[in-house]
């Protein structure tokens, strides 16, 4: 007999199955369909894509955004359901980085949606991006949703 | 071989309106911009030249000679040469008739110096902007482009405008 609180057991069952968006928007992707490929497997905590954020808990956002790719992103943003969670990954997704001086590139997309987690790399390695995905799952473990009815702790 | 082309298009042009370059890497010449589609006309179909490809087409920004300078870059299959072509446009106003009839490709390239430099094609198929959002304003690869702090109530800038 295993004893639990139903929260404990909600956030158990949301983080074993984390549905990332099926969305890149440069040279991270690559390295984003590295990780779920068979040698750092995604698949093995539960995480698969899917192309719709309907279904999505989590948007990884891979690459360089532009400034007409970001007004795109926030409406797929928004098109998921909540509780949602976002993941920056690499140096142009956190802060623009080596196309910061670029007049069309966005200077990190927390401008635009809240970010979770940031992924630091260029482009990260697929080590990276998992140890980024655990710790969206440490995040997930500490939130109250019956409580909180569905809302986030730590609303931005 | 090079001397030779300058030749043909000489006699054909008169070597008043061809001003022929030979210290660059690849030789060029620079005509006035009303002669460039007859120009490119001929290098494309004279049987002697058949320049039959456009590989490159782009534009460059010279303010301090107010002149906006657009770069063609042209290779023949059957001589196996590369040739350059330059013609330039005032800043103010700069227009240029489109090429688009003779290299199908140009039209691409056209579009993506309108875009960047603001050079007006004229007998384009389609002159919109290529890359950048359709309300965008101002073409950001002119020199003396200076960049909004928001679009779209967007921070264009890296720290937080207060």
């Amino acid at each position: 007999m295993i004893v639990t609180t139903m929260d404990e057991v909600i956030n158990w069952m949301r983080k074993s199955s984390i549905w990332y968006l099926l969305f890149g928007t440069a040279c991270c992707a690559i390295e984003l369909m590295q990780t779920g490929g068979p040698r750092t497997d995604l698949d093995r905590i539960g995480s698969v894509f899917r192309s719709t954020p309907r279904q999505a808990d989590l948007m990884i956002v891979a690459g360089t955004v532009t400034y007409k790719m970001a007004e795109r992103i926030a409406l797929l943003y928004h098109q998921m359901a909540e509780p949602k969670y976002v993941l920056s990954m690499g140096s142009c997704a956190n802060c623009g980085g080596l196309f910061q001086n670029s007049y069309s590139v966005l200077k990190g997309v927390d401008k635009v949606i809240p970010v979770d987690v940031y992924v630091p790399g260029c482009p990260p390695r697929p080590e990276a991006l998992m140890e980024g995905v655990l710790k969206i799952q440490e995040i997930m473990m500490k939130e109250n949703y019956l409580k909180n009815h569905g809302e986030r702790d730590n609303e931005f | 071989m090079s001397f030779r082309i300058y030749n043909i298009l000489a006699d054909r042009f008169g070597k008043d309106t061809l001003l022929y370059f030979d210290d660059t890497l690849n030789p060029y010449i620079q005509v006035a911009p009303e002669l460039i589609q007859t120009l490119c006309i001929f290098m494309r179909y004279n049987p002697a030249l058949k320049f039959s490809f456009l590989f490159s087409l782009c534009g460059v920004d010279y303010p301090e000679k107010n002149q906006i300078t657009m770069v063609y870059h042209l290779f023949s299959m059957k001589q196996k040469m590369l040739w350059v072509l330059k013609t330039s446009v005032r800043r103010e106003h700069p227009e240029l008739e489109s090429i688009e009839s003779v290299w199908k490709t140009a039209g691409w390239f056209e579009r993506e110096i309108y875009d960047l430099l603001g050079v007006k094609f004229t007998n384009h198929s389609n002159m919109k902007r290529l890359l950048l959002p359709d309300g965008w304003v101002g073409h950001p690869l002119r020199k003396d482009y200076e960049e909004p702090l928001f679009y779209h109530d967007m921070e264009t800038s890296r720290h937080r405008v207060s």
